[in-house]
């Protein structure tokens, strides 16, 4: 054997090992390998929604609703301003168009006044409109002035409510536990992708999925004697320290004087845990794939839950511990700075005043800006004047505390109020962390008190629910084909190029091989038309093949030594080969593009199959007729082809 | 050369006069292309519709649902007649229905119906309205602010609260029926707000699979409905989807051309860009004329198909130009008939082997798959049809017209240097 022939072996048997490991789980299931085995590999292939069921959906922003609500949100205003007045404006908000303004003027000689205000207030939020017939309850010999929202303020609200809505959707459906959630921005679309679940959840789902947004503003109960006792507690509970629930202290002391905040509070991480296939279900993490064992399924259990159900455990035991029904206990969500030595994630609690005091329709604008004394990241909020009336009542009542920013119940950031803050603007600093981390807090605080401020709901644009078993017995009835196939291509070429066809059987083996291991490695998922370009590039791999064992005839026909025509047969078909897969490689990145869903498992398993298609064909075909040459020594009359 | 003892598919040497009955090909062809025109045309005018579209591309719904006797809880199967029947006497139009057989987790064949309405919300606008107005009208004591909807939601601002038990009525009196709501689920859609003083209430009817299911168990007595699967495609996503696979079709062929253009030359672009798409004219209009459903996988099996027979023609053009540099004192027909008839076993070969794989398919897969099979198919045939007898003949004549006489005779020289000596062919 020559040097090259070697290493070239070597090399193949190095690839096929590779793949067998990689590809070995799936087929066998990764619980029946050896744990030595998993450490090495065990991810098995994606299964795409269409094969192992669950649910797809599109949503769209309905920016109907928010740009209405912002035209509620204007009256509101307005209203507040001129309460009063003697004469005051009647402020309407027709339902066509939407986000209709329309301001009835008893006195006309307002007119300009309320002009100049809606341009100074409202000017990049409104344009006028064409006003409508007067009503005749109006007053008579009123004045008119007609807006509604402009179609730009209303896109700008779009591309923010879309960017918000797919970091709400990922909380809502990680607090559930739902496994392998997908959840992405395309184009205007958000698309979420849920396998596994069931009819019951997924109606369920669908509701908190798309559930508007809700933001409140309430104030941090700090130094409460029950969590001084609760602090006590936990520091000597077993029950606590078998789930890892710490009790931590927090002090502050406020810029605005009034001396040392002290202030008691849980933390708790996520906990993987094996739960009874009932309570799984009620957490929401329950899906029909998870492998249950003695009535047992692994559930992933957020910290926020796992403080919850030891606070419930605990208030049965020790009515001391009930939370009083005017406080509320909120939960965070955090991820420790670079500095900390634990860097897993954890959920932290606050002891809320019940009372909301404040809610997203106070807020009309948020923007991340910079301290300019100190440049570290800020966020700048603009209350409307009715929200900012109440939002100075709040903080000259709570200087030194904290306010807690609360979106869909789950506590966002808590601001030390260091004093009254009347001008109905406020700037919230940002806690610990480098410059990176607070630039992303502040960008993240802005999301929340856009998305919060006007609230869009999100509107189902197609979805798609694909039930287990008819899956299954789709993986069923293409796995016959798939069979049925190899086997007509296998006749087909053994019958005409005998041993040289077995080579193109063993390169389309290997092919295959690839595919599935380059599928492993990527997580590209398999869908049903995904299956059927597996099928497909089976039928079209062997074209390389046939190319070449034709160039190798007309060479042996001309007179030449096996060796010489081989290498020639490769050579020349080469360039045929090359140009035959791109121009299929083309077709296919096109659908790549488009496609979505189903769709672009086929062309991400097309497109895959060109390249392991052309690595075989030239490559491993090649070594398979050196191995055939090279084993009968001397020269060869002939080769069975 | 005895000595080669090779198993041929045809006797070798083989010397077809492809390129001289050219007229009669391109006739065919045309004529063809015609034909499947007007199939479309035909379809539009008698069904309605230039295509089958499915839920895809015109909206709507379908869903599977599977039936169990009550009592027994066994799977059972119903007869389509009775399907139509219920959803007749629900008082709705435009449903279709099919049945399908499958095999389920327990390995039993299991008889289910497909239900196809080209309603995709549960609601409809004069129940909106009549909700909404409905909503007015009962709730005048709760200072009502507004009343709004967003597809299967209901949004009501107010100074005082609705509960869901309240409203189920109103929604009840306007055909609808509301989701129940725990009280967990109630304090997380409808809620006060108390910096506004209002209420902001959401109510959510159900589904439309929920609406069917309920029609379907009050005309099949002591039948339990079960919903399988559904797919929904709103109206704009469905006008979405066709935009974009008309643009992906449009595209792959311009990059394909775009690619021979750099990889030949300009004069090989023609032929095959005709032959690509008379191949996927017939693929269409064979769908139009059979009246196959036409899904998102039918045109990623147009594309795929496209790819294909523009493969199948690039090869035979890589053989024309290696022939043209091989036989310079050749006529340019002789050498396309020459690498015509060597690259002629190759063609029958891979399309068999394509044909073969997705014959199978078409047999033995269904629903998409089979959809996508039926699309390769035709296309593998009419695919290997197009590039020996279109393709190459177009080239030969593009050449010929545009690219013959001394004016020109250099320019095509210096594109592709060995095609000087065809410039003055006949």
């Amino acid at each position: 054997m020559d040097r090259s022939l070697k290493w070239r072996s070597i090399g193949l048997v190095a690839i096929l090992l590779f793949c067998v490991v990689v590809v070995l789980p799936t087929f066998v299931g990764k619980t029946n390998l050896p744990r030595w085995f998993r450490a090495v590999s065990e991810d098995e292939i994606n299964l795409g929604l269409d094969l192992q069921g669950g649910l797809y959906i599109v949503y769209n922003i309905d920016l109907d609703k928010a740009v209405d609500d912002l035209g509620s949100q204007i009256k509101r205003d307005l209203d507040t301003k001129y309460a009063a007045d003697k004469d005051k404006p009647i402020v309407k908000t027709p339902a066509n168009p939407v986000g209709a303004v329309t301001i009835v003027l008893p006195n006309p000689a307002k007119r300009a006044e309320l002009e100049k205000l809606m341009s100074s207030d409202y000017g990049n939020t409104v344009t006028t409109r064409e006003c409508p017939a007067p009503d005749p309850r109006d007053p008579k010999g009123a004045a008119y002035l007609c807006y509604r929202v402009s179609s730009s303020y209303a896109d700008g609200i779009k591309a923010t409510a879309l960017a918000n809505a797919v970091n709400t959707i990922r909380e809502r459906i990680d607090e559930k536990g739902i496994a392998e959630p997908t959840v992405k921005e395309k184009g205007d679309d958000i698309i979420v992708e849920l396998p596994g679940l069931d009819e019951e959840s997924i109606s369920r789902v669908k509701d908190i999925i798309a559930r508007t947004a809700k933001l409140e503003f309430k104030v941090v109960d700090d130094g409460a004697k029950f969590m001084q006792d609760l602090y006590g507690h936990v520091d000597k509970d077993p029950d606590a320290k078998k789930e890892d629930i710490v009790a931590e202290v927090d002090q502050w002391t406020p810029e605005g004087g009034g001396g040392r905040h002290t202030d008691y509070y849980l933390i708790a991480r996520d906990r993987d845990e094996q739960v009874t296939v009932a309570d799984a279900k009620e957490y929401g993490c329950y899906n029909r794939n998870l492998e249950v064992v003695d009535g047992k399924v692994p559930c992933n259990v957020s910290g926020r839950r796992v403080i919850e159900r030891y606070l419930a455990a605990l208030a049965t035991k020790d009515p001391k511990f009930r939370v009083p029904d005017d406080r509320q206990i909120g939960f965070e969500f955090e991820e420790p700075g670079n500095e900390a030595e634990d860097q897993r994630p954890y959920w932290r609690t606050y002891y809320l005043d019940r009372a909301v005091r404040l809610t997203g329709s106070a807020v009309s604008d948020a923007q991340a800006s910079y301290d300019p004394n100190t440049n570290r990241p800020i966020v700048l909020v603009n209350f409307n004047s009715f929200g900012s009336r109440l939002f100075g009542d709040l903080t000259r009542e709570v200087v030194g505390k904290k306010v807690a920013t609360i979106l869909d119940d789950r506590v966002k950031s808590a601001p030390i109020i260091n004093g009254a803050i009347l001008g109905g603007r406020a700037s919230i600093t940002m806690g610990g962390g480098d410059q990176q981390r607070q630039e992303r807090d502040a960008a993240d605080l802005v999301g929340v008190l856009k998305t919060g401020s006007l609230p869009a709901p999100l509107k189902e644009a197609s979805s798609s629910q694909v039930g287990a078993s008819l899956g299954r017995d789709a993986i069923e009835k293409t796995q016959v084909s798939f069979t049925i196939g190899i086997l007509l291509v296998i006749t087909i070429m053994i019958g005409i190029y005998r041993w040289s066809g077995t080579i193109a059987i063993g390169a389309v083996i290997v092919n295959v091989l690839m595919m599935l291991t380059a599928m492993t490695i990527f997580g590209a998922t398999l869908t049903l038309p995904g299956i059927a370009a597996v099928v497909l590039t089976v039928g079209m791999a062997v074209d390389g093949n046939i190319l070449i064992y034709e160039r190798i005839r007309d060479e042996l026909l001309l007179g030449k030594s096996v060796r010489g025509a081989v290498d020639l047969g490769f050579s020349r078909a080469f360039s045929a080969i090359l140009d035959g897969q791109l121009t299929t490689a083309a077709a296919g990145w096109v659908l790549l593009q488009y496609g979505s869903g189903p769709i672009k498992g086929f062309a991400v398993m097309l497109l895959v199959g060109i390249g392991t298609t052309l690595f075989t064909n030239i490559w491993v075909s090649r070594l398979f007729f050196d191995w055939y040459i090279a084993k009968k020594k001397g020269q060869m009359a002939t080769i069975s082809i | 050369m005895s000595e080669h003892k090779f198993r041929y598919l045809l006797p070798p040497g083989s010397d077809f006069q492809f390129v001289a009955k050219f007229r009669i090909w391109i006739t065919i062809s045309i004529v063809s292309i015609i034909a499947c025109v007007s199939i479309l045309f035909i379809n539009k005018a008698v069904r309605g519709t230039y295509m089958n579209w499915t839920t895809d591309f015109k909206g709507g719904t379908e869903i599977t649902y599977t039936f169990k006797t009550k009592g027994t809880g066994s799977f059972t199967s119903v007869d389509p007649a009775a399907v139509r029947q219920a959803l007749k006497d629900s008082g709705e139009n435009g449903f279709d229905v099919s049945d399908i057989t499958f095999t389920n987790d327990q390995g039993a064949t299991v008889k289910g119906m497909i239900v196809r309405t080209p309603r995709f919300s549960a609601v409809q606008d004069k129940q909106i309205e009549a909700a909404q107005q409905g909503l007015s009208a009962a709730f005048q004591d709760r200072e009502l602010l507004k009343v709004s909807s967003s597809g299967e939601r209901f949004f009501v601002r107010s100074k005082k609260a609705i509960t869901n038990a309240e409203a189920a009525p109103v929604f009840q009196a306007a055909g609808l029926e509301l989701k129940p709501w725990d009280e967990q689920e109630a304090k997380l859609y409808s809620h006060g707000d108390e910096g506004t003083g209002e209420f902001n209430l959401a109510f959510s009817i159900w589904g439309i699979d929920r609406q069917i299911e309920l029609a379907l168990e009050k005309g099949l007595k002591d039948i339990d409905v079960k919903p399988e699967q559904s797919y929904a495609v709103g109206p704009k996503a469905g006008d979405k989807l066709r935009d974009d696979a008309a643009k992906s079709l449009v595209y792959a062929i311009f990059l394909i051309m775009l690619y021979l253009a750099f990889r030949f030359d300009i004069r090989y672009a023609p032929g095959a860009a005709f032959a690509t798409i008379h191949d996927a004219m017939m693929v269409v209009g064979v769908f139009a004329l059979t009246w196959q459903e036409v899904s998102l996988v039918s045109v990623a099996a147009l594309l795929t198909v496209i790819g294909y027979s523009v493969n199948d023609t690039v090869i035979i053009f890589d053989r024309i130009r290696e022939n043209q540099a091989k036989y310079k004192d050749k006529k340019l027909e002789k050498v396309i008939d020459i690498s015509l008839n060597e690259t002629l076993v190759r063609s029958i070969l891979t399309s068999l082997t394509v044909f073969a794989t997705t014959l199978i398919m078409n047999i033995f897969g269904d629903g998409l798959v089979r959809n996508f099979a039926f699309a390769m198919n035709i296309g593998v045939i009419v695919g290997t049809y197009s590039s020996i007898f279109l393709a190459s003949p177009i080239f030969l004549w593009v050449s010929k017209t545009w690219y013959s006489g001394p004016p020109r005779t250099r320019r095509v020289a210096a594109m592709a240097a060995p095609s000087a000596s065809t410039a003055s062919a006949e």
